[in-house]
């Protein structure tokens, strides 16, 4: 029993039978001054301590950091330093380096000015070395087999710079221009590109060109948040000139259209949610698309299920659609089914001999975020896990 | 989470001596100043150093933990020896106890009518919670907290928080002065001192252009104005849980979870469907009088109550759900979404200026009704917590409510009726829930020799009346508290005569035991009541309707 609880029993005890001198007022008086001699201040106990924390981190990011990612798909989890620095609402210097499991590296420096004019235009500049030595290659087209999977070396050196304009609410369009110089060479992880395709079936093996892209887009987004989305829809255009830089052979253009349709049942019990995504490229005659820029399947948002890479050549083609249900008030669940193709002539971007897929992911959401997605996905080759750290589409 | 609001180790031993009557032997179970109405803070809590709830942490420990006392069917501990929840620096007794008019509810708490005219000078802006929201003073030199409605809700989120701080002081809460009042862009200055701290960056002086920024969030009326809900601002030292109590404030004895004020505070919310009800939306305020201080306890914030969620119309789960149930997450993950949620039938009604309520009240269902996260004190409310907060509620009348709607000025005629019949149809549908779960019997008299008392349930038309009444008379010893049967009688109505041979002389008690048979089960078990001879007439000194039968506690 406490030191209170005895005071109170000893004080009942010693004044028999002096209780009707008692008062309850007293007792209180008493158990309250009993109190008053151990006060002492509020310490955390540990989940309010760790909470603490995490809001401080997510609230008032520190300026040195961890970055934890990706930093190249394929290139499996990543971590690293970085350092950022605020100064006012809407602007951040950020520099991050990171080295992933599979010796993927990769240093990123951006600079993102305030937005102006009624915080309608945000610009922003990048600068962006990468070095991925275990990319894969299959060969080019759809019909390209898991068993000659080949690998090379990637290295990218990225600057440039980017405006987006929001027109209205839904509408925005921007673009912007970078210069990227690309090396390529022999792979780490089995068989190297060289030992399996030539130029014929690898455009631009062994070339390292420097390009200048300029890059333009068009869209309407009325999703609830980019990063989560139960109703609304995202509907873009992305235009892209990659121009070599000494009238170099591989210069094209490529187009990308996407579009994103979610329709909530049941008051948003249930979502149905379609994608259809396609890239085309165009380059003048007796030119070539190298096949390391080359649109792509696979991986962990476009035709699940598949490796990253799984599919390249000069035009795709992507249909999924996704039954999602509601599991809580942060977790969902969805079936999904992803098609698509790869081509090499655009005639051919039609819906017969799709590759599928197939699966079930659970995802934890915040209310505009997806914070894990976790999916396994059945195609024809097997089956293959998908874990995320954003929504499918 | 262990010291803070930590159960103060002798609360068990302070509620037996501090008002419970609920007998221990230890001591005599009634004393000479029963029933105890007003509860006072006798330390000087002028010293008491300011704290401050984490919102993550709480709300992780309310959803996966198991805060506070985990033996369950506690009495309530801070109650008197007639049942009743005393004055005191939590609560005061106002509907029920003392007379009301629609008027007096209307006025509220409020002792002024808003902030002053003229310039208002921001001092700091809010930094937590959802909502854009400033502190200015006026130009009487009064500090306030300003909110504002969500863009397109025009008094969804002021109105509400306005009606709905109305309601709970009628019911006996501490709330803030409230005003609805309106923010003259042209007419606000940023003091040179006023410190902000954007997202994600530090602080730094305030700008004009952060206040244009945080403006964008909020509804803006034709005229360029914008209408806020205007908090008098009191001198907040910190804010409440709902479990343990406090370990710096010498006054808090009694484990929050054991207050029936705050275990009724479930009905309440329920009523207004005031889904947020947790710490982080309470206020300790250090009052100084006399040169003591004293912590007197707030609610406030009552923005996501009725249909609004604030910053935005509630969801339609919302009131129906916690916002984690694993068990339940596991269910819908197994059934692919064909497990549906009861609300999913649910119609609701819909307005800009009220947001989404269910569109028919009258068969809500009060036990089924959760708020966003568990509360620990909800959890603990027994029936006979239940019973009290459905007694006062039954006292606000539809004028009551009508008034208390007309001060949110949600300029929607049709809304505002809505309001009015939702929360009469709730009211009413708690009163049926509450009222008859327990044997009904209150306000027992023994004058003249005939023992009066009032069926609640009854009397308020939402039960029937029982075939008949079993009152038992005893003799009853207060220091020992034995009790002898003298005899008992079987009476058809609420009105039984005193038995020959009852004690006379001064200072003698009684007990008597009263239920009923012919209607809901819970009635046989009799509520006990206690009086004492005085000189001339027998004084109501003790009721108890359900005893203390705690089960195990880890503790």
């Amino acid at each position: 029993m406490s030191r209170i609880g005895i005071l109170i029993v000893v004080c009942m005890a010693s004044t028999t039978p002096g209780w009707a001198q008692q008062t309850r007022e007293q007792l209180r008086a008493a158990a309250q001054a009993e109190k008053a001699k151990t006060l002492q201040p509020y310490v955390p106990g540990p989940v309010e301590r760790y909470s603490a924390t995490i809001q401080q981190a997510l609230l008032d990011p520190p300026p040195i950091y961890t970055f934890i990612g990706g930093v190249f798909p394929g290139g499996a989890f990543a971590l690293g330093p970085g350092a950022r620095y605020r100064w006012t609402s809407g602007a951040l210097a950020d520099v991050h380096g990171a080295w992933s499991m599979k010796n993927y590296k990769m240093v990123d420096a951006s600079l993102k000015l305030p937005a102006f004019a009624g915080r309608r235009i945000a610009v922003e500049t990048h600068a962006n070395w990468l070095e991925a030595p275990k990319v894969a290659f299959y060969g080019p087209g759809n019909t390209s087999l898991d068993s000659d999977r080949t690998s090379f070396l990637y290295r990218s050196t990225t600057a440039g710079g980017s405006a987006r304009v929001q027109l209205l609410p839904v509408a925005s369009v921007g673009g912007g221009l970078d210069y990227l110089d690309l090396t390529t060479g022999p792979g780490r992880l089995g068989p190297s590109i060289e030992q399996r395709f030539g130029p014929v079936t690898a455009t631009g093996l062994g070339t390292a060109p420097t390009y200048t892209r300029s890059h333009a887009f068009a869209a309407i987004d009325w999703r609830d948040s980019p990063g989560y989305s139960r109703h609304g829809g995202l509907y873009r255009v992305d235009w892209s000139s990659y121009q070599q830089r000494h009238d170099g052979p591989y210069s094209f253009t490529r187009i990308d259209a996407e579009l994103d349709q979610f329709v909530p049942l049941l008051r948003e019990n249930w979502v149905l949610a379609f994608r259809a995504l396609a890239s085309v490229t165009g380059t003048d005659e007796g030119r070539g698309v190298p096949y390391f820029l080359m649109p792509s399947l696979g991986g962990g948002s476009e035709l699940r299920g598949y490796p990253s890479w799984r599919f390249r050549d000069r035009h795709r083609l992507l249909l999924t659609g996704e039954y999602r249900w509601t599991a809580g008030q942060f977790v969902d669940m969805a079936i999904f089914l992803d098609a698509g193709k790869v081509v090499s002539r655009r005639r051919d971007l039609d819906l017969n001999d799709l590759q599928t897929s197939y699966g079930i992911g659970i995802r934890f959401h915040a209310p505009a975020a997806t914070i894990l997605r976790a999916e396994v996905a059945r195609t024809i080759e097997g089956i293959g896990l998908v874990f995320a750290f954003g929504p499918s589409f | 989470m262990r010291i803070m609001f930590r159960r103060f180790a002798g609360a068990a031993s302070i509620a037996v001596a501090l008002g419970a009557a609920s007998g221990s032997g230890a001591g005599p179970r009634f004393y000479a100043d029963d029933p105890v109405w007003v509860e006072r803070d006798h330390q000087d809590a002028s010293q008491t150093r300011p704290w401050e709830i984490n919102l993550v942490g709480e709300i992780v420990y309310a959803l996966f933990g198991k805060p506070g006392d985990p033996a369950t069917n506690v009495r309530a501990k801070n109650v008197n020896s007639v049942d009743e929840v005393p004055d005191s620096s939590w609560f005061t007794n106002r509907i029920g106890r003392q007379p009301l008019t629609p008027d007096d509810v209307a006025k509220g708490p409020d002792t002024a009518t808003g902030p002053a005219s003229g310039t208002w000078t921001i001092i700091s802006s809010k930094t937590d919670g959802i909502t854009p929201g400033f502190t200015i003073r006026d130009s009487a030199g009064q500090v306030w907290f300003l909110k504002f409605d969500p863009p397109g809700y025009r008094a969804m989120a002021t109105g509400t928080e306005v009606l709905v701080t109305k309601l709970f002081w009628a019911v006996g809460y501490h709330v803030p002065e409230s005003y609805i009042a309106y923010l003259k862009p042209d007419e606000l200055v940023v003091s040179d001192a006023t410190r902000f701290t954007p997202v994600g960056g530090k602080p730094r002086r305030m700008e004009r252009s952060d206040v244009a920024d945080l403006l964008q969030r909020a509804d803006r009326e034709a005229d360029g104005s914008y209408r806020v809900i205007a908090g008098k601002a009191l001198p907040k030292i910190g804010e409440f849980r709902f479990y343990g109590t406090h370990p710096d404030d010498p006054n808090d004895i009694i484990a929050h979870e054991h207050r029936r004020e705050l275990r009724g505070l479930r009905v309440f919310s329920a009523w207004v469907n005031q889904v947020d009800t947790k710490g982080k939306n309470t206020l300790d305020a250090l009052i100084m009088e006399n040169g003591r201080g004293f912590i007197r306890h707030y609610l406030q914030d009552f923005s996501s109550a009725l249909g609004s969620a604030s910053v935005r119309p509630h969801a339609e789960w919302e009131g129906s759900e916690y916002l984690a149930e694993p068990g339940q997450s596991i269910r819908q993950v197994i059934g692919f979404g064909f497990r549906f949620p009861p609300w999913l039938g649910d119609q609701f009604y819909e307005s800009p200026s009220v947001g989404r309520l269910l569109e028919d009240n009258s068969s809500f269902d009060p036990e089924a009704w959760k708020p966003r996260v568990p509360n620990p004190a909800f959890e603990r409310a027994r029936a006979d917590d239940k019973f009290w907060a459905a007694q006062k509620l039954v006292a606000i009348t539809d004028d009551m409510l009508r008034a208390a709607v007309r001060t949110g000025a949600f300029g929607d005629p049709e809304s505002e009726q809505f309001l009015v019949k939702a929360l009469g149809e709730r009211r009413d549908a708690i009163a049926r829930a509450y009222l008859p779960s327990v044997n009904p019997v209150a306000s027992p008299s023994l004058e003249s020799d005939v023992l009066t008392f009032e069926n609640v349930a009854v009397a308020r038309g939402f039960a029937k009346p029982p075939t008949a009444y079993r009152v038992a008379w005893f003799t009853f010893d207060n220091a020992t508290g034995e009790s002898r049967p003298i005899t008992e009688a079987t009476p058809a109505d609420a009105r039984v005569p005193a038995p020959p041979g009852l004690p006379t002389s001064a200072g003698a008690f009684i007990k008597v035991e009263v239920s009923a048979t012919g209607a809901d089960p819970s009635w046989e078990k009799p509520v006990h009541v206690y009086f004492q001879r005085q000189a001339e007439r027998w004084k109501l000194v003790g009721f108890e309707r359900l005893p203390d039968v705690p089960s195990d506690s880890a503790s």
